[in-house]
């Protein structure tokens, strides 16, 4: 437990989905910094395509962005079977809302689902609702029922979760925080860190995000507030700046906005992570937060190692 | 419009914007992304134009003036019809007109029937309003065969050149027109609209002169004031030192505005301690059933209410800093009714303690200053009689 070789731990993440449903979109979105905008320009997937991103240090996730392309799927649930199906952390099946051969992207779905249950692993699975924002914002309820009671009536029993999702809003944070939640080791003692910092500083609430993607990854509220989706919309926002700074070929730092009912503070809490401290006002001075975050780094900096050693252990 | 009669004790002397082109070239984008904080890709769901549509922008007295949509290739004869039914004539338009903004896809490049608009607008102008300068904005230059800097110059001058000639050839050479290349993608439709509204401020000099002193007392090297709901900037300081970070600002005004929404608009619950553990368990959708209901809630429109009441919840106490891992380090402070003064430094250290305070003195002279102007009591006036 002392030394200081954290073992990075490893999951593979399959991605699944009918050719041009948005996969690539999404995963450059989130992990490679592109900005929504530009994911008309991506040509398709072909076949298998990898890459390797490190998610607070130490997670290291294996994207496999598997080409949807009717030519490559029956190579995924033939001949490249056992490659591509074992191993799995997590599946994730993007169902394109704009498809017009729904039918035909089920049987693929559960040839996915049996494929990967067939291995009797315990993966988990999140199927993403992809492309919301081509439905009239007043049919998307509607819509994303049907479609998930569907699914779920399809997954063979398996614990499957639902989100709809699009690259031009924030719905698209919520379902990838969800997803990477389900990876990181240790977030219960992350949520009592933060607990802590939340007292000390006497906020509202304290969120804490990933630097590179900012998704979250915890958080502690200790007045309620009404809006529900209020952290992916801060992962949104704060995204979108990030990219604004690195287009003028700089790096954000820090990030503190006020009126004469709050403040909220964003500033590195660890190498890989960012925390939020929202404080009503009038109410603790920024300076007072700023020093409790500082105070508590080396707590939060303990836990992200300790996890990395503890998860890598018990996957080795 | 909702307000539209509200003032209407002097809507005579208030200066309209008219925004006419071509059709689907972009018109009623620009208006509905810079008066209606509309995304961009949603413009895509935008219906062409059947009447002009008047907008009353008034956030304080200092800005106050109207934009008209006018449909697509209205050449400005005969009779407006607004949307509410009612009808106005060319020429009294164009004698409160302001500035007149003719927007062309740059995508497309100017038709011959592009060109003609432009000849009978011209005509107009210089009949009923002259003096008027006419805005082109060469739009939609983010276009994907115009991602080359070389194939941007190169359309833009395509466009100068030719409406140039058309005018020209048809005796309207003294006519003054100013090209300006746009897109509602990035920051440049706000720099255009802002090149034109700051003509019609007659403050405007003034402000220059004290932002020039506060950039100078308190060593930024930039700032401008603007109008946080549409993120028009006023005025800026004339140093021009600032150009680099001219989009980043704009960045930073809406992430100002959109986190203040979120935060403020906390709901009648806000009971104090109810030491979170049901809510704080679902902060990353950890229950099962908590991600199931908050999916469900997650399928209803994304985007508030674009209404200015409900979403800016801007007021006098409103400041923020944003610090880069350069150095570069942004102030914005409150200094008006929807006024933000917004201050660039390259180091970080006037963010800190003491240089702060000496920060904030100076935007104190500076809101002082504003409101000074404002009780003078005049706003923007009709560039074509503006000593009034
Ligand atoms: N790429 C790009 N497309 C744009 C831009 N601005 C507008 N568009 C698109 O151009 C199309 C037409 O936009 P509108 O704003 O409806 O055009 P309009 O001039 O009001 O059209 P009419 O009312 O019919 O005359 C829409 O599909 C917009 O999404 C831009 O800056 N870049
Ligand atoms: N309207 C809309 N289009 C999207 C969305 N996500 C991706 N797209 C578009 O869908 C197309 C295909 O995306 P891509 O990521 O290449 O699909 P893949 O084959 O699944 O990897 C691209 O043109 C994207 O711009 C979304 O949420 N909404
Ligand atoms: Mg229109």
């Amino acid at each position: 437990m002392s030394g200081r070789s954290p073992a990075a731990m490893r999951k593979k993440v399959l991605l699944m989905g009918r050719s041009g449903a948005g996969k690539t979109s999404m995963r450059s979105i989130i992990f490679a910094n592109l900005i929504a905008r530009e994911t008309s320009r991506l040509s398709a997937t072909l076949d298998v395509e990898y890459s390797t991103v490190r998610f607070m240090g130490d997670l290291v996730l294996n994207i496999w962005d598997c080409g949807g392309q009717e030519v490559f799927l029956e190579s995924y649930f033939e001949a490249e079977r056992d490659s591509i199906f074992r191993d799995v952390a997590i599946l994730i099946y993007v169902f394109d809302i704009k498809s017009a051969e729904v039918e035909k992207e089920f049987i693929n779905y559960e040839r996915c689902i049996k494929a990967i249950s067939r291995d009797g692993q315990d993966a988990r699975v999140f199927c993403l609702v992809h492309k919301m924002d081509v439905v009239p914002p007043e049919r998307r309820k509607v819509v994303f029922h049907a479609k998930e009671s569907e699914i779920i009536s399809r997954s063979r029993g398996l614990d499957t979760r639902c989100y709809p999702t699009s690259i031009w809003d924030e719905t698209l944070y919520k379902a990838w925080s969800s997803i990477v939640y389900a990876l990181v080791p240790n977030v219960e003692a992350l949520g009592l860190a933060l607990s802590g910092l939340a007292d000390a500083c006497d906020a509202d609430e304290v969120v804490l995000f990933e630097k590179a993607t900012f998704l979250v990854v915890s958080s502690r509220t200790r007045r309620s507030h009404r809006d529900k989706h209020r952290f992916e919309k801060m992962s949104n926002i704060v995204k979108q700046l990030k990219l604004a700074c690195m287009g003028s070929a700089s790096h954000l730092d820090s990030v503190q906005i006020a009126n004469s009912r709050f403040r909220a503070i964003l500033v590195p809490l660890t190498a890989t992570t960012i925390v939020m401290i929202v404080t009503p006002r009038p109410g603790p001075a920024a300076g007072l937060c700023l020093l409790n975050a500082a105070v508590a780094r080396p707590e939060f900096d303990r836990i992200l190692l300790h996890s990395a050693e503890g998860g890598g252990a018990a996957a080795a | 419009s909702p307000g539209w009669d509200a003032t209407s004790a002097d809507s005579s002397r208030r200066p309209i914007i008219l925004i006419a082109g071509p059709r689907r070239s972009g018109k009623t984008s620009i208006h509905h992304v810079v008066f209606h904080k509309l995304s961009p890709h949603e413009t895509m769901f935008l219906g062409s134009t059947a009447a002009a549509i008047p907008e009353l922008i008034s956030h304080n007295e200092l800005f106050q003036f109207e934009v008209w949509d006018l449909p697509g290739d209205y050449a400005l004869t005969g009779e407006i019809r607004l949307d509410d039914g009612s009808t106005y004539t060319t020429e009294d338009a164009l004698r409160r007109c302001g500035a007149l903004l003719f927007v062309v896809d740059a995508q497309e490049g100017v038709d011959d029937d592009a060109a003609e608009l432009l000849r009978d607008i011209g005509r107009r102008v210089a009949a009923h309003a002259p003096g008027l300068a006419v805005d082109v904005l060469i739009h939609k230059i983010d276009g994907d065969a115009l991602q080359s800097p070389e194939a941007r110059l190169e359309a833009q001058a395509d466009v100068q050149i030719t409406l140039g000639r058309a005018l020209r050839d048809c005796g309207l050479g003294g006519l003054p027109v100013a090209f300006h290349a746009s897109s509602v993608y990035d920051g440049s439709v706000y720099e255009a609209v802002s090149k034109v509204v700051q003509r019609l401020l007659p403050q405007r000099a003034a402000m220059t002169q004290m932002l020039d002193s506060f950039v100078t007392v308190c060593g930024f090297e930039s700032a401008a004031i603007y109008d946080v709901v549409s993120k028009i900037h006023l005025a800026r300081d004339s140093f021009a030192r600032g150009e680099g970070t001219a989009d980043l600002v704009g960045d930073t005004l809406d992430v100002v505005v959109d986190v203040a929404c979120i935060y403020t608009s906390r709901g009648a619950a806000g009971q104090e301690g109810t030491e979170g553990t049901q809510e704080a368990a679902d902060g990353a959708g950890a229950q099962a059933s908590a991600a199931g209901e908050e999916a469900e809630e997650g399928a209803e429109p994304a985007e508030g209410d674009p209404e200015v009441d409900d979403t800016f919840q801007f007021d006098e106490l409103t400041e923020s800093v944003i610090t880069l891992q350069d150095g570069h380090t942004m102030v914005l402070r409150s200094v008006g009714p929807y006024m933000a003064l917004v201050a660039v430094s390259a180091t970080p250290d006037v963010a800190s303690g003491s240089r702060l305070g000496i920060v904030d003195c100076n935007v104190d002279i500076v809101r002082k200053a504003l409101h000074g102007l404002f009780q003078g009591g005049a706003g923007l006036s009709p560039a074509s009689k503006s000593g009034r």
